[in-house]
């Protein structure tokens, strides 16, 4: 559904997007990540036809977004990272604004925006004026409004930031419920965990570069290959560390503030093997426990490798 | 304890600290900005330029010959210029003083650092009297500039000292008065340029009031049977002050004798004051209102954004009809449709009934041509304000990205900004047009009248749209939308020579004063054709329709521009 091809975009001399390639399904939900400034919102107005690229090509729905603006409009809802409101208007008629705006003809619009108001559960603020809505009723009155031509692609820009969790729930809900509408929705975040139960696919970007783009199971067996046991022995711990070095299926053994970290294959039993080898060698063991990786430190250690 | 406490407050009240802090960061931020270099060396430029007029005017450029003659004009030259710089201060610097102020309140409040300053130790009579001060810096800077010239001419004789001094004092008292006014109104009023029109109306109904005095008091202004109510009246008026301050360095304006000067400058200073108090009693309602919400009221709720606010509340929701755009910044601009015929209606009326009272008034053309300009003037200047608010407004809501991603381009966009605009003028141009088919009809005005207005109006609405449009596109904000768009425009009509021919205000006024009915009023009609007619269909359309192609052009351009990279930013 959406594609780019070598996307770049240059602001002067700062490379803002390095030859992006991203590939979304159609009724997928894509979740776009990295942190502040990698070059996600840019990728996004690009996608919204709002800037153009300085190199590469974006394709939507079969239609170049440099050329074909117009119906990739037509096409797409896109929710940018700041939302404006104008102040004079109440839900109802800022809403009925952006019906207007698609060329939707006057009959049909009251229905049309009812409907997204009960979608988007705002039927109880048709009335209030937009800018006395607190931060997550704005939110969802972004989403209303993105609706409003029943797009086929939505593009939202760090929806959920500045959230409270449970407005974060709230909006995680709807996009279930647009995901089974069938929509293709493009999500950022620079906050993995806050898209791992979502998305379908995950891309890390870095640097307006990407640096992984896959399922999150890949993700997970990619980074998961570190499986991480951390032991605490008597003794010396460097005795310790030259022990486990020397045993079969483990990658990686250091330090870690009265620990000893040992980084092992995926899915292999290892402590058993470690309490024996410790014990042999003199060592009493203290603790041995397992630290299964979270989402949030894959993707710092994914990334980290590129910032510095 | 109550005693130990009024203690505190005092002391935090003493007149050293007074000026603290907010001086400081004023006189700081002031030095860095770009326009108070601008205003400087303008202020300079027009100081030398009248000089050089003067001094070639008087003297002239002939052979040097020594003797008394050329002594006497040497005088009189002196005398023109000190009259001269001292006037040009007088009426400028408290224009200035009002735009300087002008933002003071709303900037803070805009900026959302009004709550912060209110955690502060500050008080605040001390930001009122920071800011007050700390601008009107600029002011004293600008009068030192003058004030060697005013000593070198002094060299030449026939200038008294009390002259000089009386016109410093005048106007810096004006000034603070203007600057006061235009603070406090700041403290009401939304944007900028609000307030500033408030605090230059003030000071033009002083000017009014000067005007009526000299009408009701005919002859030298101020005669030996001067009356009670000039004597009273002129305490409240810096101009008739001015004026009769003028007779002490030319009789014929008038004898200067007893010009209640000092008397006026303190009361002018005491008004100052007690506007400052109140200025800082509503501030301090105002950091409390933006600190913990809430809307604000008072006259804010008849002028600016927060009227909007309680209108809508009022009603149920409105349903869209028309074009979209259109239909939002109607609601924007106009929130009450009804308010712009009224209050054209009540003005029309008010002066009809006064020029019927004054039986010679319609009769004239001057008259006519005075109102024909007058209307002209606010009409064209509303609609560059407003047009470059409503373009500034989608910048400072970041309102671009949602709209450009529907499916209005931006040519839908200008036209329909452009038809909402121009409605808001409506009501004034139709009493424009049946006031003057109606007065050429009973052959008081020529016909070419009704020409210049065909003429003029459309193309002056283009050229002002256009150029509001365009710096509305191109500033961060709706306050530097509407100062740049002022800049050009007053830049545009009274600078440049050129521009002056097709000044749609010139124009209007001088058809109005042609008679048609003799040889001269044929040629007259012949040559304003050939002089106005044509340069101003050329120039104004061509500017106003690039202006607008323009604008058309930059609203993709700079979506995302950020202040000092692309758009233009201070
Ligand atoms: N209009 C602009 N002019 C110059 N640089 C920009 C502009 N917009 C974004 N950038 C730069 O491009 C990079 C990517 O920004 P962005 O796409 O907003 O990142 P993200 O949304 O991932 O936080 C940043 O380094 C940012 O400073
Ligand atoms: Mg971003």
């Amino acid at each position: 559904m959406i594609e780019t091809h070598k996307l770049s975009k240059y602001y002067g001399d700062l490379a803002a997007l390095v030859d992006l390639d991203l590939h979304i399904d159609e009724g997928t939900i894509f979740g776009f990540i990295g942190p502040n400034g990698a070059g996600k919102t840019t990728t996004m107005r690009i996608l919204a036809t709002l800037l153009e690229p300085t190199r590469g090509r974006a394709v939507i729905d079969g239609l170049d977004v440099r050329l074909q603006g117009k119906e990739v409009r037509r096409r797409v809802g896109y929710m940018p990272d700041f939302m404006g409101v104008y102040d004079d208007l109440k839900v109802f008629e800022y809403l009925e604004f952006f019906a207007a705006a698609f060329n939707i003809e006057r009959r049909k619009r009251k229905d049309i925006v009812e409907g997204v108001l009960e979608l988007t559960d705002l039927q109880g603020k048709r009335a209030a004026a937009v800018d006395s809505l607190s931060r997550g009723m704005q939110q969802r009155l972004g989403l209303a409004r993105v609706l409003i031509h029943d797009p086929k692609v939505l593009i939202l820009d760090e929806p959920a930031s500045g959230l409270d969790p449970r407005a974060r729930i709230e909006i995680r809900e709807l996009l279930r419920e647009l995901k089974r509408m069938g929509k293709t929705i493009m999500i950022s975040s620079h906050i993995l965990s806050e898209l791992e139960e979502i998305c379908d696919h995950i891309g890390i970007i870095e640097q307006g570069r990407l640096v992984f783009s896959g399922t999150l199971d890949e993700i997970r067996r990619r980074i998961g290959i570190q499986n991480k046991m951390r032991v605490r022995v008597t003794g010396d711990p460097q005795r310790a560390v030259e022990v486990l070095t020397a045993l079969p299926n483990v990658r990686e053994v250091r330090r870690e503030d009265g620990y000893v970290a040992v980084m092992y294959a995926e899915g292999c039993e290892i402590d058993g093997s470690i309490a024996r080898a410790l014990v042999q060698a003199g060592l009493d063991v203290l603790a041995l426990e397992p630290e299964q990786l979270k989402l949030d430190n894959a993707f710092l250690e994914l990334t980290q490798g590129i910032v510095h | 304890m109550p005693h130990h406490d009024s203690w505190r407050t005092w002391q935090r009240c003493h007149p050293i600290d007074l000026f603290g802090p907010i001086v400081d960061k004023e006189l700081r931020i002031a030095s860095r900005h770009k326009t108070h270099y601008a205003l400087r060396t303008l202020y300079v430029a027009v100081l030398t330029v009248s000089l050089a007029g003067v001094w070639f005017s008087t003297v002239g450029l002939g052979p040097v010959t020594a003797g008394a003659h050329q002594v006497a004009a040497m005088a009189r030259a002196g005398r023109t210029t000190v009259f001269l710089i001292t006037a040009i201060q007088f009426f400028a610097l408290p224009v200035v003083a009002a735009v300087l102020l002008s933002n003071s309140i709303s900037e803070e409040i805009e900026r959302g650092t009004l709550a912060v300053l209110l955690t502060t130790p500050i008080r605040s009579l001390q930001i009122v009297a920071g800011k007050l001060v700390g601008r009107l810096m600029l002011l004293v800077l600008l009068v030192a500039i003058s004030l060697p010239l005013l000593a070198i001419v002094r060299v030449f004789g026939g200038v008294p000292w009390g002259f000089i001094v009386t016109g410093v004092c005048l106007t810096f008292s004006t000034a603070v008065f203007a600057g006061s006014l235009s603070l406090l109104a700041s403290t009401w009023l939304p944007r900028a340029h609000q307030s500033a029109v408030v605090a230059l109306a003030v000071l033009v109904l002083l000017g009014l009031l000067t005007a009526v005095q000299a009408r009701l008091a005919p002859g030298p202004i101020a005669s030996p049977g001067l009356s009670h109510l000039w004597a009273t009246a002129a305490l409240f008026s810096p101009y008739t002050v001015f004026l009769q301050n003028g007779g002490t360095l030319n009789p014929g304006l008038g004898t200067g004798s007893g010009a209640p000067w000092v008397a006026h400058c303190l009361l002018t200073l005491a008004v100052s004051i007690v506007l400052c108090l109140l200025a800082a009693v509503w501030l301090r309602r105002a950091m409390l209102v933006e600190a913990f919400g809430g809307r604000r009221r008072f006259l804010a709720g008849w002028f600016g954004r927060n009227a909007r606010h309680r209108f809508v509340e009022q009603r149920d929701v409105r349903r869209l009809r028309g074009p979209c755009m259109f239909w939002k910044d109607t609601q924007h601009i106009r929130p009450r449709p009804w308010l712009e015929p009224a209050m054209v209606a009540v003005v029309a009326a008010t002066f009809y009934v006064a020029a019927w009272l004054v039986p010679p008034s319609l009769a004239s053309r001057h008259v006519h041509a005075a109102l024909a300009g007058i209307i002209v003037f606010v009409g064209l200047m509303r609609t560059a304000v407003l047009a470059a608010g409503a373009c500034a407004t989608e910048r400072e809501k970041r309102c671009w990205p949602v709209l450009l991603t529907t499916l209005l381009d931006e040519r839908q966009i200008v036209r329909q900004k452009a038809l909402a605009i121009l409605t808001a003028t409506l009501p004034l141009w139709i009493w424009l047009v049946l006031h003057t088919s109606v007065f050429a009809a009973i052959d008081v005005l020529d016909p070419v009248a009704l020409v210049g207005v065909a003429v003029f109006v459309p193309t002056g609405l283009l050229l002002f749209l256009g150029l509001g449009m365009y710096f509305g596109l191109r500033a961060t904000t709706v306050t530097r939308a509407v100062a740049m768009t002022f800049a050009v425009v007053v830049g545009l009509c009274f600078v440049l020579p050129m521009a002056a021919v097709a000044n749609p205000v010139v124009g209007v006024i001088l058809s109005f004063l042609i008679d048609g009915r003799d040889v001269y009023g044929r040629l007259g009609q012949l040559l304003f054709m050939l002089m106005f007619v044509g340069p101003v269909l050329v120039v104004d359309v061509f500017l106003g329709a690039g202006f607008l192609w323009q604008a058309e052009c930059q609203i993709r351009r700079h979506v995302f521009a950020r202040s000092g990279s692309d758009g233009i930013g201070d």
